[in-house]
């Protein structure tokens, strides 16, 4: 599919961040990078992250207040007017995407993005609005299976990666209303995501870490974080009611055996590879595996698993960090713990910074009822007395 | 092109030189891989997991435990991470002073944590301050500012500026004079928070920490003005004043370049000016509503446009 910018212009903006980085890492000099920088750049607009997202979401509110205005202004209900409204809507809304890229040439500035993602809602939401009454069988995966092709479309239209995640979200949602026994959809959920996870990682390997490489790396691991999420019956044990009555005894095992090998076999993949969306996301899944290792097994929760498990997370990176920097030049098989760019620091100041809004509540370690006291019911002195007498 | 295709092209064009193409095509090849971040990640949670744990653990099993192997246990992991950060500590100064050890941060950040459980435990056992617990708060909050100012630790940093709202809630609500007066009680914390970041800043005190400050005081001065300037009752000075906030931290956000406050600046703005505009017609009239959500918010985003072409660009 034809995208409104050239590879070649894609490339040189992944380039261009690349000799920041590199800038700042003081692998480069200043005059070296403001010369490289002259050369690559590209007439594409571009604007500060915060900026686009402001842009963003002001942007989706002229949208949905728009569509609203419509609505109300002409008095629009029924089917037909309200699906072909929503339709129109949509349509506006992709073609205002093209026309800012065309006419201003803004790329990945929030108000581009924004059209294109209002674009899907709408198309959904049409979709929702005919199936709604049409007494359709399966009706209420269609807007959802509508999302997923809209946003596939926008992916490869624009480039947003963004939208190939959201195409897997409503496609397990759209596969979610297909009511099929919990077995059977969990592994066609499954493998619906392991389909994807295969055909962007040949994608990955064959165009590497140049772009479009580094969008496919991305939907890579998101895949594989979806196949995950459908084999592990007990995930949402951990913050939510018991979720796995529904599927069949082999499914279990054969599940639990799967949340092992899922993380560990991404780890291995990742580390063989230096693929860090995939080591990332491989972390996130075995931190999910240790935390639902109890409920798979039936093993009542513990108030001190919690401090097993930090201690293991802290041994870890401890003896990793230590044999890493034992190798020579501080590095084995060239992986380092040493850190090379300035937005790795960046990502930590943002965490500290933004952990001032996390609960560290003093009451967490308030007992949640009082001890009793040993003179209670006469137990001390008198005999010794129980409290029953 | 590919990466590796400019840097030879750089190459030969002698924008670089034979080191650097040779560093960063190792670099570019993930000949070498930094894990650093990785493992940052894995002692955060790690710490956190832990710290949560104990507090857990002490408040389902102390009846079990008993008091003195509860505060043994606390008092004991607290003193080993105070050891470990005085034993490996390096000297004070002003500046920005980088980490001694790998794991030195989170290890003060655990005791910090820990000393929060601790604190919390004696207060509920032995009710020494009863009444005025909230005094731990302070006292938590002065302890973490110590440390983080002479450690350098910006999640020790944040752990006191989140205490110290805490003790303003309490303490000042308990003043009962200005009970239920939240909003002030917001804004007289955000005004605290943003003396003291500009105090420090201007005594050259650890000038790094300043940009946490103002995000923590921006927050929390719009978000009381907000609030403020949101009731049915209250007076069109509050609005001004939001609108005055909002401007300053917009104008401070695109002189400094620091653009989450341009964007703070604007959302808060947006939402006070928004609510007092529309609440006479709220439920009244659709369209109005409607329309002025289409007006004023092309008006947000052609500034913001202009913002991000004559500031903003990347």
């Amino acid at each position: 599919m034809t995208r409104p910018y050239r590879v070649e212009e894609e490339q040189r903006v992944r380039v261009l961040d690349h000799v920041r980085d590199w800038a700042r890492a003081g692998l480069l000099d200043a005059s070296q990078a403001a010369a490289i920088e002259s050369r690559i750049r590209t007439d594409l607009r571009r604007t500060n992250v915060f900026l686009r997202a402001g842009l963003a979401l002001f942007t989706a509110v002229i949208a949905a207040a728009s569509v609203g205005l419509v609505f109300v202004s002409f008095g629009i209900s029924g089917r037909l007017a309200t699906t072909l409204t929503f339709s129109g809507a949509a349509v506006v809304c992709f073609a205002a995407a093209e026309y800012l890229i065309a006419a201003f040439r803004v790329y990945r500035h929030g108000i581009e993005e924004a059209c294109a993602a209002a674009g899907v809602v709408l198309l959904g939401l049409s979709a929702a609005a005919w199936t709604e009454t049409s007494g359709l069988p399966m009706s209420n995966a269609v807007p959802f299976a509508i999302a997923t092709l809209a946003s596939f479309w926008v992916y490869r239209r624009f480039g947003f990666v963004y939208a190939a995640l959201a195409a897997m979200a409503c496609m397990a949602v759209a596969l979610s209303e297909l009511r099929l026994a919990q077995t059977t959809q969990r592994l066609v959920t499954a493998g619906a995501f392991a389909a994807i996870y295969v055909v962007a990682r040949a994608a990955y390997l064959r165009h590497g870490d140049d772009f479009p490489g580094d969008d496919y790396a991305l939907v890579q691991a998101a895949a594989f974080a979806g196949m995950y999420l459908f084999i592990n019956v007990r995930l949402f044990d951990v913050i939510g009611p018991a979720g796995a009555k529904s599927v069949v005894t082999w499914f279990y095992w054969t599940s639990y055996a799967g949340t092992w090998l899922i993380p560990v076999g991404g780890l291995l993949l990742a580390i063989r590879g230096k693929d860090r969306p995939l080591l990332t996301v491989s972390l996130v899944l075995a931190f999910a595996t240790l935390a639902t290792n109890k409920p798979y097994l039936g093993l009542p929760r513990e108030s001190w698993d919690p401090i097993l498990f930090g201690v293991l997370l802290v041994v870890t990176a401890t003896v990793v960090r230590r044999w890493l920097a034992r190798g020579p030049g501080g590095q084995r098989a060239g992986f380092t713990a040493e850190k090379i760019f300035e937005r790795d620091r960046d990502w930590l100041r943002t965490v500290a910074t933004a952990s001032v809004a996390w609960p560290h509540d003093m009451g967490a370690a308030r007992p949640s009822e009082p001890a009793p006291s040993p003179f209670e019911g006469g137990r001390s002195g008198g005999g010794g007395g129980g409290a029953q007498y | 092109m590919t990466t590796e295709g400019y840097l030879e092209e750089w190459r030969h064009e002698d924008l670089i030189t034979a080191g650097q193409h040779a560093a960063l095509l190792a670099l570019v090849r993930r000949q070498r891989f930094s894990v650093f971040l990785e493992l940052n990640g894995l002692l955060y949670v790690g710490v956190a997991a832990i710290a949560g744990g104990v507090a857990w653990t002490v408040r389902e099993h102390f009846a079990s435990l008993g008091d003195a192997v509860i505060l043994v246990s606390l008092t004991s992991l607290l003193a080993a991470c105070g050891w470990y950060c005085a034993a490996h500590a390096t000297p004070y100064s002003r500046d920005r002073v980088a980490s001694p050890t790998f794991s030195f941060d989170y290890v003060l950040y655990l005791g910090c944590l820990v000393f929060a459980s601790e604190l919390t435990f004696i207060e509920y056992r032995f009710h020494l301050l009863d009444i005025d617990w909230n005094y731990y708060l302070l006292v938590s909050a002065a302890v973490y500012f110590v440390a983080a100012y002479r450690f350098d630790n910006r999640f020790v940093l944040s752990l006191a500026l989140s205490t110290l709202a805490g003790w303003f809630g309490v303490r000042l609500s308990l003043w009962g004079l200005l009970y239920g007066y939240i909003h002030e009680v917001t804004l007289a914390y955000g005004g605290a928070v943003a003396l003291a970041g500009g105090l420090l800043y201007r005594e050259r005190i650890k000038p790094h920490f300043l940009e946490t400050y103002l995000h923590v005081s921006a927050n929390a001065i719009l978000f009381a003005l907000v609030s403020r300037s949101n009731d049915a009752s209250s007076h069109l000075l509050w609005l001004i004043a939001l609108l005055a906030a909002s401007a300053l931290t917009i104008e401070r956000g695109i002189r400094l370049h620091r653009f989450a406050f341009v964007v703070y600046g604007v959302l808060y703005g947006y939402v006070g000016v928004t609510t007092r505009l529309l609440r006479p017609v709220l439920f009244r009239s659709e369209t109005v509503v409607l329309a002025y959500f289409v007006l004023s918010g092309a008006a947000v985003v052609a500034a913001l446009v202009l913002v991000a072409r004559r500031f903003g660009r990347e």
